[in-house]
């Protein structure tokens, strides 16, 4: 141990030796703080010890006279008093020295011989050397105090820290662990240091693996290093990691000892499993979203670049950030706002790129690939297509998600394609647009508005072969009379003699009858000689009477009459006749159709009309038939939809045009009583009265009565 | 015309529009003939028992019993008396229906008073 204080002690030498003087468990701590008064007291008594020494030898030497090395007796005060400290010993060394020297000075000075003289130098010499012995004893002492307190440093160091300590000899014995082996274990030092069972203290499921580790470790003189559960004193066990280090001779470079800790890293290790297990979640989550975002991608490229429908994705970004300033600016009228600002409506417009588009619309509007399109901007796709992008923006300024229109797209080499689109905010800066090419419904429009007029006309057509018929009755009559009374006028004449009187009697019954052809001839005019459609005010009970009329000998054929009731005082409308009248004979003659398969004598069609709301009157036709079936109800009005074998199915279509046209509608419903019941409304003419209280009187003309004409 | 041989041949005319019944009276009576006329055929019936005439002359449509309706009646009531229907809606249909109910013919509104009077003298004089 002295031999290594003397030396430069390394690190490992000082572990060792803590480590051996850790084996003893007591902690003092009395030398490392000595009572002061005591050592004071001490350390009078000394020097009052050696004053008497000192003067008692120096008396003597100087008294006594023999002739011997009294002096030597310094030496004795020396060691008899031992001062400790070196500063003393220095002045009581020198003291004796001068002392000794200055005995010898007064008995010797006059008889000086060389026998004294050399008796003096051995005194002087002793005196010398026992000083400086006990300096040297000092020192000694010293420093093994110093170790005694760094011994007891690290001994509690050793007992302090949180970790099990453990020093192993070559063969894997155990030869030194720390109290806290005893703390967490519950096995005492000493049993556990005699037993040298380890395998126990270790969890069951690893304590087998991990003293094969270990014995593999010491064997082939390798760092130990390993995780396990140690067994606690309470008899649950908490991960520990142990490390372990061979300390090799520095000579032959065998191993020589192994030094050791235990930590406890339960806590770190419990953690540990939980990120990894939440980190396996995790990756499993990610793992599965992944696999969903990639399935949801897929299906959206399949859907974007398979589908026949038409899309077009928008990066509103820059006419977003002007949107917000034109809010922030307290803009509320974003259309007129950029009416007045067309730069402001330039940098909107400009700020709505398109970024991508899908194969569909590529292929709409004739180009080869999405690629070839993607690059052209939406307003110059577009026809007016400033228009379209800031009617859009509007939608969007004003908060809407989505926005429907209809536009023709620009595609190339002037193709035009009818478009009606739909743009939806994908987010705040992103849209969607989803076009579907119209053309062929503007074609269809455009064949069914045709097949409409062309109907219409035919209709009409109709509707005057039947006025016709009538006409023909109505003109027969006056031009039979007249023919017949020429002749007969003729045959007076030529009698002879000549019965003037009775001719001219028979001349004034041909201009009577003239009269009545022409009336009934102005009368057919004003019923079919029209101009375009005109708004007129009418009466519609009178339109329906002459309708009526009209319809006379069809509704022979059908074995049908029609019955008119008013509850309006003054059912008047301003629509154009000659329409008003086809509403009202497509639904009269569509009623007697409907009866042809019922008894003859309940072939009746009541129209009936009277004041809705709104200032509106309606007019319903009700039939006995079999009434409409309830899956036909929604198409009735629609074009080319017909029940009957023979039927155009434009009939209702044209009704319906036709009223709408006038401001009402038209519906049609099944009766609870059965048959059938068609209802129109008309708006009321302005001013007329009688639309509330005074709409009582009601007139019911049964068929058969009298007819204008007749 | 060629009906003045002693006494006056009476002729019966039926037609609900006055004018077109003034002008067959007219027609007849300039012809020689005389002429009872009635707006119905309900009326003529009524009288038809006091004053018997040599022919019938009657419109088709008409309130009440119609000519066809009339002529098949006298077929069975008068039948020697000649009857013949006149129409402004002639057409085949209707002109079988009269020629089956025992009218002699159908004549179509307007037509020519001349052949009307023919049809009538040559009637009467077999």
């Amino acid at each position: 141990m002295e031999q290594q204080l003397m030396g430069r002690p390394s690190r490992i030498a000082r572990l060792k030796r803590m480590l051996s003087c850790a084996d003893s468990v007591e902690i003092s701590t009395g030398r490392m703080a000595p009572v002061r008064p005591q050592t004071q007291r001490h350390r009078l008594a000394v020097n009052a010890l050696m004053v008497v020494l000192t003067l008692g030898v120096f008396a003597l030497d100087l008294l006594t006279g023999f002739d011997v090395s009294i002096a030597t007796l310094y030496v004795l005060v020396l060691l008899l008093a031992a001062p400790k400290d070196r500063r003393t010993i220095y002045t009581w060394t020198g003291l004796c020295l001068g002392l000794s020297l200055n005995a010898y000075l007064a008995v010797h000075a006059a008889s000086a011989d060389w026998q004294s003289a050399l008796r003096l130098s051995f005194n002087l010499v002793a005196i010398a050397i026992t000083g400086a012995l006990l300096v040297s004893r000092n020192h000694l002492a010293s420093t093994r105090a110093a170790l005694a307190d760094s011994e007891a440093q690290m001994r509690n160091f050793a007992n302090s820290v949180p970790q099990i300590l453990w020093r192993s000899g070559p063969d894997a014995t155990c030869l030194f662990l720390n109290r806290r082996y005893t703390e967490i274990t519950g096995i005492e030092v000493e049993e556990a240091l005699r037993t040298q069972s380890w395998g126990d203290i270790w969890h069951p499921d690893e304590g087998a693996m991990l003293v094969k580790l270990w014995t593999e470790a010491f064997a082939e003189g390798k760092e130990l290093q390993f995780l396990g559960r140690m067994r606690q004193a309470d008899g649950s066990f908490r991960w520990v990691n142990v490390v372990g280090r061979p300390i090799r001779s520095s000579e032959t470079g065998e191993v020589t000892e192994w030094y050791g800790g235990t930590t406890d890293v339960h806590e770190q290790v419990l953690a540990q499993q939980e990120i990894r297990e939440l980190n396996r979640t995790l990756e499993q989550r990610v793992m599965e979203r992944t696999a969903e975002l990639a399935e949801a991608g897929k299906r959206f490229n399949v859907m974007w670049n398979e589908t026949r429908l038409a899309f077009a994705e928008q990066d509103i970004t820059d006419a977003r950030s002007l949107l917000d300033q034109l809010h922030a600016d307290g803009v509320t009228d974003f259309a007129a706002y950029v009416a007045a600002h067309p730069d402001v409506r330039r940098a909107c417009v400009a700020g709505v790129k398109t970024v991508a588009v899908n194969e569909a619309l590529a292929r709409m509007l004739g180009y080869e690939s999405a690629a070839e399109l993607v690059g052209k901007q939406p307003a110059a796709n577009t026809e007016r297509g400033s228009d379209v992008i800031i009617a859009q923006l509007n939608a969007v300024f004003e908060g809407k998600d989505t926005y429907l229109g209809e536009t023709v797209l620009l595609g190339k080499d002037g193709l035009r394609v009818p478009v009606a689109f739909h743009v939806s905010m994908a987010s705040k800066t992103r849209a969607i647009s989803s076009l579907l090419d119209i053309s062929e419904r503007e074609r269809l429009q455009e064949l069914r508005s045709a097949a409409q007029e062309e109907l219409a006309r035919a209709n009409r057509a109709a509707t005057i072969g039947a006025f016709s018929a009538s006409l023909a009755h109505e003109l027969n009559q006056p031009i039979a009379a007249i023919s017949m009374d020429a002749k007969t006028a003729r045959r007076w004449l030529k009698r002879e003699p000549p019965d003037v009187d009775a001719a001219v009697t028979t001349i004034g019954r041909v201009t009577a009858n003239a009269e009545r052809a022409a009336t009934i001839v102005r009368w057919s005019r004003e019923q079919l000689v029209r101009k375009k459609p005109s708004r007129e005010a009418l009466n519609v009970l009178s339109l329906a009477v002459e309708t009526k009329t009209l319809l006379e000998r069809e509704l022979r054929k059908r074995r049908s009459s029609v019955f008119l009731a008013c509850c309006h005082a003054a059912p008047v409308v301003e629509v154009d006749r000659v329409e008003l009248q086809q509403v009202l004979i497509n639904l009269i003659m569509n009623a007697a159709d409907a009866m042809q398969d019922v008894a003859e004598d309940r072939r009746d069609v009541n129209v009936k009309m009277l004041a809705a709301p709104d200032g509106m009157l309606q007019i319903a036709v009700f039939d006995h038939g079999p009434g409409i079936k309830d899956e036909d109800l929604p198409r009735l009005f629609e074009p080319f939809f017909t029940t009957k074998p023979s039927g155009m199915g434009m009939g209702l279509q044209i009704c319906r045009n036709i009223v709408e046209a006038a401001g009402g509608t038209i519906s049609a419903a099944n009766h609870p009583a059965g048959g059938a019941v068609f209802t129109f409304t008309l708006p009321l003419a302005n001013g007329a009265p009688g639309t509330e209280g005074g709409g009582s009187s009601a007139s019911l003309l049964p068929d058969g009565g009298s007819t204008p004409g007749q | 015309m060629n009906a003045q041989r002693g006494s006056p041949i009476h002729v019966a005319v039926i037609d609900d529009d006055d004018g077109v019944r003034n002008a067959l009276c007219a027609t007849f009576v300039s012809a020689g003939y005389t002429v009872s006329s009635f707006a119905d055929a309900e009326g003529f019936l009524a009288a038809q028992r006091g004053t018997p005439c040599a022919c019938l002359v009657s419109d088709v449509q008409m309130p009440g019993m119609g000519g066809i309706e009339l002529a098949l009646r006298m077929t069975t009531e008068e039948p020697g008396l000649p009857v013949i229907l006149i129409s402004a809606y002639a057409n085949d249909a209707l002109r079988r229906r009269a020629v089956d109910a025992g009218a002699v013919c159908l004549f179509d509104k307007p037509f020519d008073s001349d052949h009307l009077l023919h049809r009538v003298n040559s009637l009467l004089e077999t």
